[in-house]
C-alpha cells in the first residue's frame, strides 16, 4: 500500500514540478535492498529503527544516495570488508551522527518517573552522561466532539511553540507524559539499549533521539559557530552582552555602523585608504552582498547568516525572497533531505515563508514529524502544498493556527478521509483547495467548505454525489473546477454544478462518468462564465450532446479533448465554435484535413495541439499558419510531417512580420517524433529565423481513451507488482491495441502525461 | 572609432571606444544626459576606480563587447545558477580577493550588469559548501555574534518528539 502510494505521488510530484522538471532533481532512487537493512517507511516504523547498523555501512549508503558514486562499488557486495575493525555496532542518525543519546517517552504512571526511576532503567547499560526530563500531555488525542474545546487545549497546551506544557500541565481529557533524553558516555550503550526495545516496552519508548540532540552534531555546532574565538573568549563576550545589552558594541560594529545607506558606503573611499592591509568583503555595500547571496543556495546563505552581525542582517534580506520556499527546489545543491534539514532551514527562514511545498519524495525518511515542524516555525503561511505524506487526524495536530490563516491548500496523495473536515472547517479564508488523489474522502470533508474559488479533486474516486452536490450549495463562487476521475458523481452532482456555479470559468472533467447521463453532462456546456474546457478519456459515450451546447453558447476559449480515441466527435461543430483560441485535440486518430480545413475560418487560434494527429499533412497545416497569424504554439509531434512545413513556415512568418512593428510573432513549433530531425536547426534559414520560428523537439505524449475508470487506476496506478515488471512493462499486452499507435511508449511518460495534462492547466489559471 | 577618456582615481586617463565604454549604464546615462555622444574631447572622472581596477574592466568590456546587450530592468539573476561561467571569464576571475571586491565595487559604480554577475557569481561560488567558520577564515570576518546556544538547546528540547508516543 505504502509503495502504491509513494509511486502515484512520484508522478504527481514530477508533474507538478512544470518547468523545473529539466533540472532533475528526482534521480532515481536507490535500490533499498542494496542499502543492507537501511530501507525508507513513509511512517514511522518502529522496526526500521530497530535494527542496528553498522556506522560505515550507513555512512556508505548515505553517501550513495548523495550521489557519491565512488562509495557504489561497495553496495550491493554485502558488508565492507573493513568492518572487522570496528567491531561494536553503533547506530546513527539519518543524517549520519552517532546517536549517543536517545529520546524515551512514559506514557503509563508518568507522575512516577524521576530522574531516580530513569536512571535505574537505563544505568544497567552503560554509564549515562546526562537525564534530561520533560512533562507533556499527550495532545495527540484526538477530541471528536468539541472542535472548540480540543482546540483552546491545545492552544494552552502548546502555547505555539513555546513554554508548551512544560511543569504546567493540565490533566484535560488528556494523559500526562513524560519524556526524556538520556545522553550515554559511549554510542555503544546506546546502540545495546535501544537494542533492547521491546523489552523495555513494558517501562516506555525509546528511540534514536534526533540529530541535533547528538553529542557529535552539538559539538560540530558549536565548533562552526564560534570558530576561531576561544573558548574563554566567548564566555567573556557572551557575559558582557548579556549583561551590559547593547551598549557595548563589538568593535566591529563601528565600521557598519551605516549598513543601510549604500551612498555612504560606496564613497568610503577614504577608508579604503586608511586600511592598507586592504578591502574586506564587508566593505562592500549592501546591493552588492545581496547580490552575492543572489547566486547562494539555501545552506550557505544559512552558514553565510552565522559568520557574523552585518551579514546576519543581509542574509535576513535575503531570506524574505523565500516567500515562496518549495523543497522541491530549494537547496537544490542536495539531493535529499533529512528532518535536521528542514529543521535548520525553516527555524531560521520560516517566518519569511508565505507559500510552502512539501513532498515526500525529496525526504529519505519521509515521516510526519517533517510536517510537525510547520506549525512551529511558519507562523505566516498563506499557502501550503503538502505532496504524499499520509495524513492521520495525529499527523495534523498542531496545524489548527496554520489552517487558519490559509488561503491555498493543497494536499495531494495523502491518504485523506473524511476527517479532515475539522481542519478544513477552522479554514475561514480558504480560497483555493486541491485534494486530488485521496480516494479515501467522499466530499463530507467539505461539508464546511464555503466561498472557494478553485477545487481540484482529481482521481478521488469515492467522492459522492450527495455531499458534493451540498458543496456546490455553498460554493457558488467557484472559477475552477477539476472533477478528473471522479466517477461517482451523479447526476444530480452534476446538474448542481451546471445550474449553481454561474462563476464557474475553468472545468476539468476528463474520464466519464457512469452515472451521469449525457443530458445532464450536456448541461454543463451551458454554463454562463464557462471559457476553458478539458474533457479528455470519455470512454464510448457520445459526447455529441455536449459539444452541441458548447457551439450553441459559443463562448469557450480552450478546449482539450484530447485522446479519447473511441470517442466519436463531430469535428464539423468545432468550426461553430468561433471564439476559440486554445484547442487540443491531440491523438484524435480521425482528425483530419478537411476538418483542420474549417478550423482556419476565424482566424484567432493562439494555440493548437494535434500530436499524433496522423491524418494531417504539410498543406493544411500550412494554410493554417497562413490563416492564425496569432499562432503562438503549433503542436505536430507524432505527426506525419516533413521538412517542407518548417521551410514554408519560416516564408509565411517572413511575409507576415514585413511591416509588423514589434517584428513579427515567435511560433514555436513542436515536432518531436517526426521525421525531423535535429539537423534542421543547422540550416541557415532556420537557423536566420531563430526569431520567428523555434523548434523544439518535445513531444506530447498520448494517452487512450475509452477504458472504465477504475481500469485505469488498476492498471497504472495500483500495479502492486514489483518494480522490475513495472519498468519492463509488457508492451505486447492485449491492451497494445489500445493505444492505437505503433510507436513504443514509455510508460512513465504516459503516466507523467496523464499527470501534467491538467497540471498545465491548473499553472495556466494561476499564473497567467 | 569615436573614442572617450576616462581618468582613474589615481589620475590616470584611458583612451576608450566609445562602444566599450557604454557597457556601463552610468556612462551611458551620463553621455545621453549631458549630450556628449559626439563630443568626446571632455575627460571623464572617475573617483571611484582606480587604474589596476579600471584596466581589468576596459579588459573584460573590450572581450564582451558583442554580448546581447542586458536589458536594465533585469538586475535580479533569473536563477541561482553560478557554473555557467564561460572560460574566459573563469581565467579572467583568477585574481586575489583584493581586486574582486574593487570589480565589484566599480561595476557596481559604473553599472555594468555583466561584471556584476560575473563577480558575485565568484564571490558566491567562493561560499559555497563551506561552514560558517570556513567562511570566516576566507573572507578574515570577525565573528561578532552573541552566542545563544543555551537558549537555542532549551528550545530544542521542548520540541516533544509526539509522534515517538506509542499508546498502549
Amino acid at each position: 500500500m505504502n509503495r502504491n502510494n509513494g509511486r502515484r505521488g512520484r508522478g504527481r510530484g514530477r508533474g507538478r514540478g512544470g518547468a523545473n522538471r529539466g533540472r532533475n532533481r528526482n534521480p532515481a532512487p536507490p535500490d533499498w535492498d542494496d542499502l543492507g537493512m537501511f530501507r525508507p517507511s513513509s511512517d514511522s516504523d518502529d522496526d526500521s529503527d530497530l535494527v542496528p547498523i553498522n556506522g560505515l555501512q550507513l555512512l556508505k549508503a548515505l553517501n550513495y544516495m548523495r550521489g557519491d558514486l565512488s562509495g557504489k562499488a561497495h553496495c550491493g557486495m554485502g558488508p565492507d570488508p573493513s568492518d572487522d575493525r570496528t567491531d561494536e555496532r553503533i547506530f546513527h542518525t539519518e543524517d549520519g551522527y552517532p546517536v549517543n543519546t536517545i529520546y524515551a517517552s512514559f506514557t503509563r504512571n508518568a507522575d512516577s518517573v524521576t530522574e531516580e526511576v530513569i536512571r535505574s532503567i537505563f544505568e544497567p547499560y552503560g554509564p549515562v552522561k546526562s537525564v534530561r526530563i520533560y512533562t507533556s500531555q499527550d495532545n495527540n488525542q484526538y477530541d471528536n466532539d468539541g472542535v472548540e474545546e480540543a482546540a483552546a487545549s491545545r492552544g494552552r497546551g502548546r502555547g505555539r511553540g513555546r513554554g508548551r506544557g512544560r511543569g504546567g500541565y493540565r490533566r484535560y481529557k488528556d494523559r500526562i507524559i513524560r519524556y526524556g533524553f538520556i545522553a550515554y558516555e559511549r554510542c555503544e550503550d546506546a546502540a545495546k539499549c535501544l537494542q533492547d526495545k521491546f523489552k523495555l516496552k513494558q517501562r516506555c519508548y525509546v528511540a534514536p533521539a534526533d540529530s541535533w540532540h547528538q553529542e557529535d552534531y552539538l559539538k560540530k555546532k558549536q565548533k562552526t559557530e564560534q570558530g576561531d574565538k576561544k573558548p574563554n573568549d566567548c564566555s567573556d563576550e557572551a557575559v558582557a552582552g548579556t549583561s551590559n545589552g547593547p551598549s557595548v558594541a563589538p568593535k566591529d560594529t563601528s565600521t557598519e555602523a551605516d549598513p543601510n545607506s549604500s551612498v555612504k558606503a560606496e564613497s568610503g573611499h577614504s577608508t579604503e585608504e586608511a586600511e592598507p592591509d586592504g578591502m574586506n568583503l564587508l566593505q562592500l555595500n549592501d546591493d552588492c552582498l545581496l547580490l552575492i547571496c543572489d547566486y547562494l543556495e539555501l545552506f550557505d546563505l544559512l552558514a553565510l547568516r552565522k559568520t557574523c552581525t552585518r551579514l546576519e542582517g543581509i542574509t535576513a534580506e535575503a531570506f524574505k525572497q523565500y516567500r515562496m520556499l518549495d523543497f522541491d527546489i530549494d537547496p537544490s545543491d542536495k539531493k535529499y533531505l533529512t528532518l535536521l534539514d528542514v529543521k535548520n532551514i525553516l527555524s531560521e527562514i520560516g517566518s519569511y515563508v508565505e507559500n510552502l511545498s512539501i513532498s515526500s519524495d525529496r525526504f529519505l525518511k519521509p515521516s510526519d514529524r517533517i510536517l510537525k515542524l510547520i506549525p512551529r516555525y511558519c507562523p505566516n503561511l498563506m499557502e501550503l502544498n503538502i505532496n504524499d505524506f499520509a495524513l492521520n487526524v495525529k499527523a495534523l495536530n498542531g496545524f489548527d493556527e496554520v489552517f487558519k490563516s490559509l488561503d491555498g491548500l493543497s494536499l495531494v496523495s495523502c491518504n485523506l478521509e473524511d476527517s479532515i473536515e475539522r481542519h478544513l472547517k477552522l479554514a475561514k479564508k480558504l480560497k483555493r483547495l486541491d485534494l486530488s488523489e485521496n480516494s479515501g474522502i467522499t466530499g463530507n470533508c467539505l461539508a464546511n467548505v464555503k466561498n472557494l474559488i478553485s477545487l481540484d479533486l482529481e482521481g478521488c474516486q469515492n467522492i459522492q454525489g450527495k455531499p458534493f452536490t451540498r458543496f456546490v450549495e455553498h460554493n457558488k463562487t467557484l472559477e475552477y473546477l477539476n472533477i478528473t476521475c471522479c466517477g461517482r458523481l451523479t447526476s444530480g452532482a452534476i446538474k448542481a454544478i451546471a445550474e449553481k456555479m454561474t462563476a464557474l470559468d475553468h472545468l476539468i472533467c476528463n474520464n466519464h462518468y457512469e452515472s451521469v447521463d449525457p443530458a445532464s453532462m450536456a448541461l454543463l456546456a451551458k454554463m454562463p462564465s464557462l471559457r476553458k474546457v478539458q474533457f479528455k478519456f470519455n470512454g464510448y459515450s457520445p459526447i455529441n450532446q455536449m459539444m452541441e451546447g458548447f457551439a450553441e453558447m459559443n463562448q469557450l476559449e480552450h478546449l482539450d479533448m484530447s485522446d479519447g480515441i473511441f470517442t466519436s466527435v463531430d469535428y464539423n461543430v468545432l468550426s461553430r465554435l468561433t471564439n476559440l483560441k486554445e484547442l487540443k485535440m491531440n491523438y484524435k486518430l480521425d482528425f483530419g484535413d478537411e476538418h483542420l480545413a474549417k478550423l482556419c475560418g476565424t482566424g484567432r487560434f493562439v494555440e493548437l495541439h494535434i500530436a499524433g494527429c496522423t491524418k494531417i499533412t504539410d498543406k493544411q497545416l500550412i494554410e493554417f499558419i497562413r490563416k492564425n497569424p496569432q499562432l503562438k504554439l503549433l503542436d505536430i509531434s507524432y505527426c506525419q510531417i516533413t521538412e517542407g512545413l518548417i521551410f514554408s513556415a519560416i516564408d509565411i512568418l517572413k511575409e507576415q512580420a514585413v511591416g509588423c512593428r514589434d517584428g513579427g510573432r515567435k511560433l514555436k513549433m513542436m515536432v518531436g517524433q517526426t521525421t525531423i530531425c535535429q539537423v534542421i536547426l543547422k540550416n541557415t534559414l532556420v537557423e536566420a529565423n531563430r526569431h520567428l520560428l523555434d523548434i523544439s523537439f518535445d513531444s506530447t505524449e498520448g494517452f487512450y481513451g475509452g477504458m472504465e475508470d477504475d481500469d485505469l487506476y488498476d492498471d497504472f496506478m495500483d500495479d502492486d507488482d514489483d518494480d522490475e515488471d513495472f519498468m519492463g512493462y509488457d508492451y505486447d499486452d492485449e491492451d497494445d491495441v489500445m493505444w492505437g499507435l505503433d510507436h513504443d511508449l514509455d510508460f512513465e511518460d504516459v503516466c507523467q502525461y496523464f499527470y501534467d495534462s491538467d497540471t498545465d492547466d491548473y499553472r495556466y489559471m494561476y499564473y497567467m | 572609432m569615436p573614442c572617450i577618456q576616462l581618468q582613474s582615481s589615481d589620475g590616470e586617463i584611458f583612451n576608450v571606444e566609445f562602444e566599450i565604454a557604454m557597457c556601463s549604464f552610468t556612462i551611458k546615462t551620463m553621455m545621453v544626459d549631458l549630450d556628449l555622444e559626439d563630443n568626446c574631447e571632455e575627460v571623464v572622472p572617475l573617483t571611484n576606480v582606480d587604474s589596476n581596477i579600471l584596466r581589468k574592466i576596459l579588459q573584460w568590456a573590450n572581450y564582451h563587447k558583442d554580448d546581447p546587450e542586458a536589458n536594465p530592468e533585469d538586475g535580479k539573476p533569473v536563477d541561482r545558477r553560478t557554473d555557467n561561467i564561460c572560460e574566459w571569464d573563469q581565467e579572467f576571475m583568477k585574481v586575489d580577493q583584493q581586486t574582486l571586491y574593487g570589480l565589484i565595487k566599480a561595476a557596481n559604480y559604473l553599472d555594468i550588469r555583466g561584471l556584476m554577475a560575473l563577480t558575485c557569481k565568484t564571490v558566491a561560488n567562493m561560499m559555497k559548501g563551506k561552514t560558517e567558520e570556513q567562511m570566516r577564515k576566507m573572507f578574515n570576518i570577525q565573528n561578532d555574534l552573541t552566542p545563544e546556544e543555551e537558549q537555542q538547546i532549551r528550545q530544542e528540547n521542548e520540541w516533544c518528539e509526539e509522534v515517538e508516543i506509542v499508546a498502549d
